[in-house]
């Protein structure tokens, strides 16, 4: 058959699309388990709480655009050369926080090269994780993933079995999944350096 | 935009897609809002996790302990781990029966595989190919039971709940340690690193051990004795490749590189000429890349390499 211009397309968004899927799989196999040591490192670096998962997301940004030219060999030491970067830019435009706060970053630093137990991670631990940040839901959103996820209920056979509204449920279930990956990505231990 | 933000409206799409309301329109909608990378990490990022939270289902399946949480009856922790003792010791390797009524957790690794555990109080332990660990809790003792294999352990001390490792009888008890034990057929090796770590090896009494061991000593015990050695740093962080998927050989024959390769694959290499298993070779190798030697054996050494299928013969 004759390639067509509509043929040339077709092939051309079907290696796109492969190429960002194998992008997207990259990322969430290789980079997304490293949360809890980047979320570690981060507050070595950076002192407020309630910016580190927007840090997170400025060093996820920043690794996926780079990746998408040419995927790293090692996730781990890209992501945590461009926390380093993040961190010490943060630092540069608040100015107000001492330098030693970076200079120190790698003396203090979370071992960069250690397999994390993410590498391997597999489902009986992952099973752990999920239920501890269950725990740590508040009730009301607990109370929908728990029905979505333990149960397997739909959302439906849940606003019957709660009685609320439909809109609530799905608020419920939107901060709860939400929750769920923050929390799920935090080690309760780790209160980084507050001092 | 805040992350917080991002993370709502990607929850929404998720739970837009659970409802079911999808048309090309929504489609469409959802496809552009992707296109900025941003936007498409938050979506990725919480469909990983929303789709791991699919193992909860698992929970309402059995109702299990919690693992290493400290509570509970405390007072008849000392029956308790006698009894645990007495049975480990009775039922030997095999441990069938071993904490079989106690809350233990089974972790298994298969050929090539590895598992880390990190547990409730901070301990972590890698497990190498082929290995076996069960994990209790008896009253506020954390016992692990090494049955066949090799595991890294690194282990946040803590006196009142003390951490003992029983393999093949013996038993290592931590005072604040990182170490590691391989098994083999008739032979224990515990390898400390950092801290130090009570071993006491089983065996007649006249040939029972118990020392204290701190770092760059190996022990090896056997069912007939027990000895210690100095292994310098080098050598020690060789003997730790496994965690990052390597093995490093040094000076090491053909043939116990072979046995070392085996371990990890399920294509077995074969060397069955004396004089080729006696070839030293050095290098780092991935555990699970035999091509990595095979492809050194036949270039460096100009052996031929054969692959029959089910294993791979090494000759001359």
């Amino acid at each position: 058959m004759a390639e067509t211009p509509d043929n040339h397309f077709d092939r051309a968004e079907a290696l796109e699309i492969s190429v960002a899927s194998r992008l997207d799989d990259w990322f969430v196999a290789e980079v997304l388990p490293l949360e809890t040591s980047l979320r570690k490192f981060l507050r070595r670096g950076w002192r407020n709480e309630a910016d580190i998962r927007d840090l997170c997301q400025d060093v996820y940004v920043a690794v996926y655009e780079a990746a998408a030219r040419e995927i790293p060999t090692s996730a781990r030491a890209f992501v945590f050369t461009v926390a380093r970067n993040v961190v010490a830019d943060r630092v540069r435009r608040a100015q107000i926080v001492p330098i030693e706060a970076v200079a120190d970053l790698e003396a203090l630093g979370v071992t960069v090269d250690e397999p994390g137990p993410e590498r391997t991670a597999i489902a009986r631990q992952d099973l752990r994780k999920l239920q501890a940040a269950l725990e740590r839901l508040p009730q009301r959103w607990r109370e929908v993933v728990v029905m979505r996820k333990v149960q397997g209920l739909s959302l439906p056979e849940i606003v019957t079995r709660l009685g609320i509204a439909e809109r609530t449920v799905s608020q419920h279930l939107t901060s709860g999944i939400a929750a769920l990956a923050n929390i799920f990505h935090d080690d309760p231990t780790d209160q980084g350096d507050k001092s | 935009m805040k992350a917080d933000d991002l993370d709502a409206i990607a929850a929404q799409w998720i739970v837009r897609r659970e409802k079911g309301e999808w048309s090309a329109e929504t489609q469409s909608e959802f496809d552009r809002w992707l296109a900025t990378p941003g936007n498409r990490i938050a979506y990725l990022r919480l469909t990983d996790v929303w789709n791991r939270a699919g193992r909860l289902k698992a929970l309402s399946a059995q109702r299990r302990g919690r693992f290493f949480s400290f509570r509970g009856d405390t007072f008849k922790t000392a029956a308790k781990v006698a009894a645990l003792f007495a049975l480990a010791a009775a039922v030997g390797a095999g441990g069938y029966a071993w904490l079989s009524r106690t809350n233990d957790v089974r972790y298994a690794t298969g050929i090539g595989e590895r598992e880390i555990i990190s547990l409730a109080d901070g301990s972590r332990i890698e497990l190498n190919t082929q290995t076996v660990l069960r994990l209790a809790s008896v009253g506020g003792k954390r016992i692990a039971k090494l049955e066949s294999g090799q595991a890294y352990f690194d282990i946040k001390h803590d006196p009142v709940h003390p951490f003992t490792v029983l393999t093949n009888g013996h038993k290592v008890t931590d005072i604040g340690t990182k170490f590691e034990i391989r098994t083999d057929t008739n032979k224990v090796q515990v390898t400390l690193f950092e801290g130090s770590a009570q071993f006491e090896s089983d065996g007649p009494s006249a040939t029972r051990q118990n020392a204290i061991l701190v770092p760059g000593d190996v022990a090896v015990a056997t069912a007939q004795s027990m000895r210690i050695v100095r292994k310098p740093a080098q050598k020690l962080i060789a003997e730790l490749g496994w965690r990052h998927g390597v093995v490093i050989f040094d000076h090491t024959t053909l043939a116990d590189a072979a046995a070392e390769f085996n371990r990890y694959n399920r294509k077995k290499l074969v060397v069955t000429d004396p004089k080729v298993a006696k070839l030293t070779i050095g290098g780092t190798f991935q555990t699970t890349n035999t091509q990595q030697l095979t492809q050194l054996a036949r270039d460096i050494f100009g052996l031929t390499i054969e692959d029959r299928g089910t294993d791979i013969v090494i000759s001359r």
